[in-house]
């Protein structure tokens, strides 16, 4: 469907014949190249797809119903870390700045530095495994890291007795909207940037990348 | 650099090269001083041991002090070492302000968790006192100031409390056991403290359907408690070992990992309880959690999961737990809610109104002596749901006393190693396996000798005798007349005309052969005629055949035939058949004789000790071997008696080397038992220099070292022998074999009674030789019992008294 290129560095490919339009978060775009990107897309035929599941969409316009997707994940990743002490947000995408968007001051704070203020909640927005086990060991005993980025089906190596069992951490995966039922969200993401295949990607939240 | 950092560090780091050399000083400074250690006899094992001691010494004086209260003396289980676990004693102080003593009756075992840590499997945490155990019960001695709600005598449970038979523990770590619980099953508060908090962040809702993965100790009882208000729809465990116990706490489906993947998959469970332990269950979990489910990680996981399933996690929305049980004191510290002492009675409480029964998970009771046993054995296998360490099973002499707050630490490390032997724990006392009873306490009847033979060894046979206070020795016979004429002079006796004589006398019970070997059959099959019993000098014969020839007379005339091994009277032998016999060595799984000698030529061509002429010793026909049925044979009787496991086969090499002699004068033999345990024999009488023996055997429970130096090493739990410790034998009376063989053996047939050393007895031994040499001669293993089978069969009559003994 959605590759990184491995002509162009930086570049995607669009190699999906019904498609006309997609929108990809920064942070799903992974570094190797010809590699999986997950993205909303929009085919000829109408359709909407997040990967392989296939959305119903409400609004008119593909971006604000792109973005009315990815804020729908924002939302309830937002709800998960909401009402607790120092949130950390991870993630340079617009799913990770609409999350902290919703949290509001709590989803702003920076990597705490001291112990005493070790962040209460983790929301990674990346969805990079490795992310996962250093999420973990800045969060406060008995915190709670929020899974909302897209793991693009790779896995990770975790010792789960000292990165959770015995810190009695709370790990919660969010999952991204599917189905039949999608609820109307308000969004407030930044425009995307317009690209087009194998182009150099400039810098963004995320990308609307057409043929 | 921090203001406290030690000066060495802060030097290192602003000297460059210094860190290096402080490295290389204190290096050679632990070199040097464990070199001196070793030099005065220390070893790796015993100054481990010693360090040990050191920080328990240090430690339970420091509490003393702290609390202003006496030492006392208790026991308690360590791991000693990796791979280790051991009864040792240890030092408690009597409670002081807040803290409780009590008197443990029982520990439970968390096998889960002391599998791993006797394992050393990762995440396996060891404190710094080596101490396994965290849950048991038992009976209040004493409370401190502040601790007076507990009385003397009140029944209570403990937490946090390492295996030991005496606990001081802070109040805030005892519960009081409710009437009618049993305090076996309130022994495992922790665990139900452990299980409560992650039923509790389950959030299971009344009537809801959950799962377990796990059938261990952790997740029947998490299983247990999470049905008391929920449903248990199906646990999974890693094979239908443990299904019973599941389906005993209520599961309705059970399912394994191994084989029920599409079924796990299809469970759809809101809530899953992972109480396994294995880094690898978060896979079953997930695939059995429906989509917003939440997974609770009770069992802690050994190891590292490979592929954490991020994508499933994040797909089905689901919500991953950590519930060890030092969550509590997170939960504590955030709530100000004393979750722990909630989560414990609410257990015990559940216990008393039987909402819960957990009867059948406290498991075997183990003695605590046998630790190190029940730790090889729960390594081996993952069986076991639930084990206790049953303290009242000490005996009295190993319970509490009081301790010396200023006596010494024992850096001394002794015990671990032979060189080093320690007392017994208490003496010589009559229950003791390691005491001798009176060899002739037992003694009845009145056996009446005649001798046939007068050299040298008939003079031992008659020394006894006269020991014996059943024996008595009427008549000898020699055809060299000064030599019976000697013997009878000596003991009072007559001196027969003829063999024939001899055996018809009416004050002969028994006859004692003492007689060259190719003799044995036709005095004995002449005295067995005569309505004697026989009693014949080892070997029982020069051949297997004319030993069988031997015992089909007997048979026939209705008369006893028994062999002299007298070393099986030995003082160090009897106590080490009673250590066998009570189990401190167990199954047999290997044994060793070496007997070393440096026979001159005159032992086999010239006489003995010069009474007479002797030189049959050296001839084949008439002696039938060498060193090994001539010397050898008394140990291969001797560890035959001690390990009562049958010799299956033997593999052989024989030689004579010095040439003094037709017979052999070395030989090496390698033995495998019926049970599968291997042997091996090595002897020589041809040792320049040498007058040495040794022999030893071990099993699945220990060691015992007859020769040299009598001692034993036990895993089991014999009273009288400190587990896991070498112990000698201490110093043992002198007693007179061959007399507590005669008078054993006037008491047997005083009883009609067959002899202790019977005929079988004496054709085991011979079979074994015989298949010795035959495994020489062909190079070829070779069962004594096929050939004892062979003998019978061409002597042409059943033996019917050998039919219990091959």
């Amino acid at each position: 469907m959605i590759k990184t290129s491995s002509g162009a560095p930086g570049a995607l490919i669009l190699d999906h014949s019904d498609a006309t339009v997609a929108f990809i978060d920064r942070d799903w775009i992974p570094a190797p190249a010809d590699s999986h990107v997950p993205a909303i897309v929009f085919t000829e035929d109408g359709k909407a797809l997040w990967d392989e599941a296939e959305l119903t969409t409400i609004g008119d316009g593909l971006e604000r119903q792109a973005s009315a997707l990815v804020a729908g994940v924002a939302m309830e990743a937002a709800s998960v870390a909401s009402g607790l002490e120092r949130v950390e947000v991870q993630g340079e995408g617009a799913l990770a700045g609409e999350i902290r968007r919703r949290l509001g001051p709590a989803g702003t704070s920076a990597r705490a530095d001291r112990a005493s203020s070790l962040p209460m909640a983790v929301v990674d927005a990346t969805g990079d495994p490795r992310m996962l086990v250093s999420a973990t060991e800045r969060l406060a005993d008995g915190g709670t890291l929020v899974m909302a980025g897209e793991p693009l089906g790779r896995e990770t190596e975790i010792n789960l007795y000292k990165h959770v069992h015995v810190r009695g951490l709370r790990i919660v995966g969010i999952k991204r909207p599917g189905g039949t039922s999608p609820r109307s969200v308000e969004a407030y993401l930044p425009a995307p940037r317009a690209v087009r295949p194998q182009e150099p990607l400039p810098h963004a939240a995320w990308y609307r990348l057409e043929r | 650099m921090a203001s406290g950092a030690p000066v060495a560090a802060r030097a290192s780091a602003t000297v460059p090269g210094m860190g290096a050399r402080l490295e290389h000083v204190q290096a050679r400074a632990m070199s040097r001083i464990t070199g001196a250690l070793y030099s005065a006899g220390y070893t790796p094992k015993t100054l481990a041991e010693a360090q040990r001691d050191t920080i328990w010494w240090l430690w339970a004086r420091a509490q003393a002090s702290a609390n202003l209260r006496p030492l006392m003396r208790a026991w308690g289980i360590a791991w000693t070492s990796a791979g280790y676990a051991e009864l040792v004693p240890i030092e408690v102080p009597r409670a002081g302000r807040g803290r409780v003593t009590v008197d443990v009756h029982t520990s439970a075992v968390s096998p889960g968790t002391e599998r791993a840590q006797y394992l050393r499997l990762p995440n396996a945490q060891v404190g710094l006192l080596g101490r396994p155990g965290y849950s048991c019960a038992g009976i209040v001695r004493s409370a401190g100031p502040g601790g007076e709600d507990f009385k003397p005598g009140d029944q209570v449970a403990v937490t946090g409390a390492a295996h030991a038979s005496l606990v001081t523990v802070p109040r805030e770590a005892v519960y009081r056991v409710p009437a009618g619980v049993e305090l076996d099953s309130a022994a495992l508060v922790m665990l139900g403290i452990i299980c409560g908090q992650g039923v509790r962040l389950a959030r299971l809702e009344p009537g809801s359907p959950f799962c377990v993965v796990g059938a261990g100790l952790v997740g029947a009882l998490a299983l247990r408690l999470a049905a008391i208000e929920a449903v248990p729809q199906a646990a999974i465990g890693r094979s239908r070992r443990r299904e019973p116990v599941a389906r005993s706490g209520g599961a309705r489906d059970f399912f394994t990992t191994e084989d029920d993947a599409d079924a796990i998959a299809k469970i759809a469970s809101p809530v899953v309880i992972d109480a396994t332990g294995d880094p690898d269950a978060i896979h079953a979990a997930t695939s059995a959690a429906a989509e917003g489910g939440r997974i609770v990680l009770l069992g802690s996981p050994r190891g590292v999961t490979d592929a954490f399933p991020v994508d499933v996690v994040r797909n089905k929305c689901l919500t991953i737990i950590g519930a060890h049980v030092d969550t509590l004191d997170i939960e504590a510290a955030r709530t100000g809610v004393d979750t722990r002492r909630r989560e414990g009675d609410s257990f015990l409480s559940a216990l008393a109104k039987g909402s819960i029964d957990v009867s059948d998970l406290v498991g075997p009771a183990i003695d605590p002596r046998e630790a190190s046993l029940f730790y090889r054995r729960l390594a081996r296998s993952d069986d076991l749901v639930g084990a206790h360490f049953d303290w009242t099973a000490m005996p009295p002499p190993m319970q509490t006393g009081r301790a010396h707050l200023l006596a010494p630490p024992n850096v001394t490390g002794r015990g671990m190693e032979a060189k080093w032997p320690i007392a017994p724990l208490q003496g010589r006392s009559a229950q003791s396996p390691l005491a001798l009873k009176d060899p002739f306490s037992t003694a009845v009847g009145r056996l009446r000798l005649g001798l046939l033979g007068c050299g040298d060894i008939a003079v031992h046979n008659a020394a006894g005798a006269a020991v014996a206070p059943n024996v008595e020795v009427t008549a000898c016979f020699d055809p060299n007349t000064s030599l019976a004429q000697d013997l009878a002079q000596r003991h009072s006796a007559v001196v027969a005309p003829s063999a024939e004589a001899l055996v018809g006398r009416a004050d002969v019970d028994a006859v004692l052969l003492a007689v060259p070997h190719h003799l044995h059959a036709p005095l004995a099959v002449l005295a067995a005629e005569a309505g004697k019993h026989v009693v014949v000098e080892k070997p029982p014969a020069h051949t297997l055949g004319s030993a069988v020839q031997m015992a089909q007379a007997a048979e026939r005339a209705g008369v006893a035939l028994s062999v002299s091994f007298p070393q099986r009277y030995e003082a160090a032998a009897m106590v080490a058949h009673q250590l066998v016999a009570a189990g401190a060595v167990g199954e047999l799984t290997g044994s060793s004789i070496r007997l070393y000698l440096d026979k001159s030529p005159a032992y086999w061509l010239g006489g003995f000790s010069g009474r007479a002429r002797s030189d049959w010793r050296g001839s084949k026909a008439q002696a039938g071997g060498g060193v090994l049925i001539m010397n050898a044979s008394h140990y291969i009787d001797l560890l035959r008696h001690l390990v009562d496991v049958e010799v299956d086969t033997v593999s052989a090499q024989v030689g004579a080397l010095d040439g003094d002699a037709e017979v052999e004068d070395a030989v090496a033999v390698t033995i495998r038992y019926r049970n599968g345990a291997v042997g091996s024999l090595l002897s020589s009488s041809a040792v320049r220099g040498s007058s040495e023996s040794a022999l030893e055997m071990w099993g699945r429970s220990g060691r015992l070292v007859l020769e040299p130096r009598p001692r034993v090493y036990s895993l089991g739990s014999v009273d009288g022998l400190r587990p896991s410790r070498w112990q000698t034998f201490g110093r043992l009376p002198l007693v007179d074999s061959r007399a507590v063989f005669l008078s054993r053996l006037a008491s047997s047939l005083e009883r009609g009674e067959q002899p202790e050393v019977s005929a079988a007895d004496g054709l085991a031994a011979q079979a074994f030789i015989e298949a010795v040499y035959q495994s020489g001669e062909t190079g070829e293993p070779v069962r004594p019992a096929d050939l004892l089978a062979q003998a019978v069969s061409e002597a042409g009559h059943g033996v019917p008294v050998l039919s219990g003994s091959q």
